[in-house]
């Protein structure tokens, strides 16, 4: 439960804070909720991983439906022939582990203060 | 702890790969992370349908703007005064059209390695020694002279900056952040080197070092009957017997003997041919038309390029409405119209670049000789910055010719061109008197001004007036000069003046009821000025034109659209009767017989679905290298040129049993009908040999609208085009009519416009009424 609420979190959090940030603004944010939630490291992995994942993923399919495809048509070709669908799993993967490490610095990083 | 450092570590590695661009082999991919991130990427340029009818507000602007949005998303601007008008004119431009802006004024002035790295080294500096910026900075200060033009441009200016200035680096358009860089302010400096680009598209043709090449090899006799100037047959622009009321102004200058190439020039390079172009434009009167007015037709036939050269929008001001395209780069609409009149644009086939060979003084080649003195050269230094950080200097030789090629074909040669100079007057107010002229005689007082590219401008007005006008300054030269390379040291064998403005060729409400024009001759030889160039057009396009518009009356918008669509080619219908007859009693192999029964019931017409346009194209081009194997022997380093079609047809109908149809190769003397056969096998045998096999016209030749920066995916193949480059429907692999616009000058104005700009198969078509 703790997973989904966290991972629903970041990857709210993430959504509005990258608009007004760089494009890695997302990977504080998992970092930062990773840290303050107190999850286990593997699970706060997952949980940025899933988050930020979704995100982007999220982001990526609605701008891709919006567009009816056209854009990721041409990137994809552009990038060696993939399908242009393909890009929005590739988007949430970029997302995913971005989001997973810094979740995982910020549980980690966490740890380490309260084991002191 | 290990943990911690090792995961941050790692994330802080991902991201610093992730932002920085990635170098695999020749190719630089745009940082991943980034131009994946879907609030700063490529997704970000996923549009949709948001532009909708919006207001402007802006410190630069001096009243309300207001700019509408169609279902083609063609913007129409009303504003309260004409900086207004050209200020939004530049923040819509830059609002679709940014990237081009930026890579086309970079590519002009030479400046594509600061941001693509040093690959495109070479193609800088090209432009930097053909004097790109010099040109540009002449061009500006004769648009400085002039306080109109400069509110103009500066207006067009500040709107395009005020657009860039409210992008954050996500709105970038999708270009610049693959390419990975930002685009840069405007300025008018920038507009005059569009205008000098424009000059290498249109005006830079010359077959100068070829043909020295080719009088060297052949002599004269041999020369003067493979190459004429002129084809007798041709049909020229201004009706034959229009009277020039002028008396002329002889030219000073005298013709050099050419310079015989004998200091190594080897195959041109760097000064290659540009694609092929060519566009036709007319109007016929009132007299001729259903309706009792005049109707105007334009159709340029430029490079098809996404995004389209064209910029297509309407432009209202309490002084002006006028609809048609404009060329992002410049402010005021090119081809178009407005409530009293229409107005549209061919290339003019004149050359107007020529060769000189200096005469050096010294082995340092820091002195020359010009009219027996000796002059110090000027140097230009060209810093040119790259992407990796590092920048050289190119120093580029000027003369009182122009810049001096330091290697290359063009080794030790100067270039003269027409673009270098700034012109006597302010030409950037040509487009806008264009655009504000309610009759013929603002449309001549507008040409007067009128300096570089030159064209044949075409206009009609609700007076049922119609008239058509070599726009833009000719040299004057001697008769004979500025075919060949040329004697540097005498400054007379260069021309010193243009042809006044007003004795530039014109014809006003002709007799036969039309002008038109398609790249042709201008006039003929009555004209008291000498012409030289045309080579690159030949004469079809014009002929077909003029003996279409001649036979017809009633005509309406319908029929001029099914004149620019016409497929039909008049090189065929002259010389494939002739072919069809020399292989008449020839024995035929079944596939070669089904060629022949093929073409003999063709039309001429290059239609996509049939097949015979390719049977008739292959035939024909094995008989034209056959016809000119001569030139098979000539090794590829050396620059030479092959006669031209119309020759090759002149001597087959008139003189079938001449040498030319000799093969060298055999002992046997051919003529044209043993040449014909052979071809024919040939051709045959290609066919069979086509892999995929092609089952139509439309399906072997395929056009491309190229993607400025040929990126894959980006580009649009069309399959099943129709016409051909000696057609009206001049299109071809890489060319076609980019731009087409037919305009009755009813009450209101009617105009039907095709504006190709992205579309994957099937042009915008839209109607306009005013």
């Amino acid at each position: 439960m703790k997973l989904i609420l966290t991972l629903i979190t970041i990857g709210i959090l993430s959504y509005f804070a990258q608009s007004l940030g760089p494009w890695w603004t997302g990977v504080p944010v998992a970092f930062l909720v990773a840290a303050i939630v107190q999850l286990k490291p593997g699970t706060a992995f997952l949980a940025g991983f899933i988050g930020l994942g979704l995100a982007w993923g999220v982001a990526a399919g609605i701008a891709d439906f919006e567009n009816s495809g056209i854009l990721s048509a041409r990137i994809g070709e552009m990038l060696g022939g993939l399908p242009g669908w393909s890009l929005v799993p590739v988007t949430a993967l970029f997302g995913a582990v971005l989001g997973g490490l810094g979740a995982l610095s910020g549980a980690s990083g966490m740890k380490l203060i309260i084991d002191k | 702890m290990l943990r911690f450092i090792l995961s941050t570590i790692a994330c802080v590695g991902l991201v610093w790969v992730f932002n920085s661009p990635l170098k695999t082999g020749a190719t630089t991919l745009p940082p991943l992370g980034k131009f994946f991130s879907p609030s700063h990427g490529f997704w970000v340029n996923a549009e949709k349908d948001k532009y909708l009818n919006t207001a402007l507000r802006s410190s630069d602007v001096n009243e309300h703007i207001e700019i509408a949005f169609d279902d083609r998303l063609i913007p129409h601007i009303f504003a309260s005064n004409d900086h207004d008008l050209y200020f939004a004119q530049g923040y819509v431009t830059a609002m679709h059209r940014l990237w081009q802006l930026d890579i086309s004024s970079r590519a002009a002035a030479g400046r594509l390695s600061e941001i693509m790295g040093k690959s495109l080294l070479n193609y800088d500096k090209k432009q930097r020694r053909r004097g790109m910026t010099f040109g540009a900075e002449n061009t500006l200060e004769s648009w400085q002279r002039d306080a109109e033009s400069m509110m103009m441009l500066e207006a067009y200016a500040a709107g395009i900056n005020a657009y860039i200035s409210r992008l954050k680096p996500r709105d970038y358009p999708l270009e610049f952040k693959l390419i990975n860089y930002q685009p840069e302010e405007w300025s008018v400096y920038k507009s005059a080197l569009f205008v000098k680009s424009m000059c290498v598209t249109l005006n830079s043709r010359e077959y100068d070092l070829e043909f020295s090449t080719m009088l060297e090899m052949l002599g004269q006799e041999k020369f003067d009957f493979l190459f004429p100037e002129f084809n007798p047959d041709s049909d020229p622009i201004i009706p034959p017997g229009t009277k020039w009321e002028f008396d002329p102004v002889i030219a000073e200058s005298t013709t050099s003997p050419a310079i015989p190439v004998t200091h190594g020039i080897g195959k041109r390079a760097g000064f290659e041919e540009e694609y092929y172009v060519g566009s036709n434009n007319w109007a016929v009167s009132g007299e001729k038309t259903a309706s009792g007015n005049p109707i105007l037709c334009n159709d340029p036939h430029l490079s098809l390029s996404l995004p389209s050269i064209w910029y297509e929008l309407h432009m209202n001001s309490p002084e002006q409405n006028c609809y048609g395209v404009s060329l992002p780069g410049m402010p005021c609409i090119i081809s178009g119209f407005n409530e009293d009149a229409a107005w549209g644009m061919t290339n003019v086939g004149q050359d107007v670049l020529d060769w000189y060979q200096i005469d050096w003084a010294n082995d340092e080649k820091t002195k020359y000789h010009l009219d027996g003195e000796v002059l110090d050269v000027t140097y230009r230094y060209e810093k040119i910055e790259i992407a990796s950080g590092d920048a050289i200097v190119d120093t580029v030789v000027y003369t009182k010719w122009g810049p001096v090629m330091p290697e290359g074909s063009h080794e030790g040669l100067a270039m003269r061109w027409i673009a270098h100079d700034g012109g006597p007057f302010s030409d950037a107010m040509t487009f806008r008197a264009l655009d504000k002229s309610k009759n013929v005689h603002e449309f001549l007082a507008a040409m007067d001004q009128y300096h570089a590219p030159a064209q044949n401008f075409v206009f009609a007005d609700k007076g049922n007036n119609i008239a058509l006008r070599i726009g833009g300054s000719l040299p004057l030269r001697a008769k004979g000069q500025g075919r060949f390379i040329s004697d540097g040291s005498k400054s007379a064998n260069g021309w010193n003046r243009t042809i006044p403005p007003a004795h530039n060729p014109v014809t006003i409400n002709p007799e036969r009821g039309f002008v038109s024009s398609a790249n042709q001759r201008t006039t003929d030889d009555t004209y008291p000025y000498y012409y030289t160039g045309g080579r690159y057009f030949e004469d079809y396009r014009g002929a077909t034109l003029n003996r279409y518009l001649s036979s017809m009356h009633d005509i309406t918008r319908n029929d001029m659209q099914q004149l620019q669509q016409s497929g039909f080619s008049m090189k065929a219908e002259q010389i494939l009767p002739a072919m069809l007859d020399a292989i008449a009693d020839a024995t035929l192999t079944s596939e070669e017989q089904t060629i022949v029964d093929g073409l003999l019931q063709w039309d001429y017409d290059y239609d996509h679905t049939r097949i015979e346009p390719l049977y008739f194209e292959l035939w024909y081009q094995h008989l034209y290298y056959k016809t000119w194997d001569e030139f098979d022997d000539i090794p590829d380093t050396i620059a030479y040129t092959m006669p031209e079609s119309w020759r090759l047809i002149d001597l087959a109908l008139n003189a079938p049993d001449t040498t030319v149809f000799d093969l060298v190769t055999t002992d046997e003397k051919e003529s044209f009908d043993d040449i014909v056969l052979l071809s024919l096998q040939e051709a045959t045998e290609e066919l069979e040999s086509l892999e995929p096999k092609a089952s139509s016209w439309g399906a072997y030749r395929t056009t491309t609208i190229q993607h400025l920066a040929n990126l894959p995916g980006m580009s649009v193949k069309l399959n099943n085009t129709s016409g051909h480059g000696d057609a009206l429907n001049a299109i071809s692999t890489r060319n076609g009519p980019s731009w087409r616009m037919i305009v009755e000058l009813n009450d209101p104005v009617e105009a039907h416009v095709v504006y190709r700009v992205g579309s994957p198969a099937i042009p915008d078509r839209g109607i306009m009424m005013i």
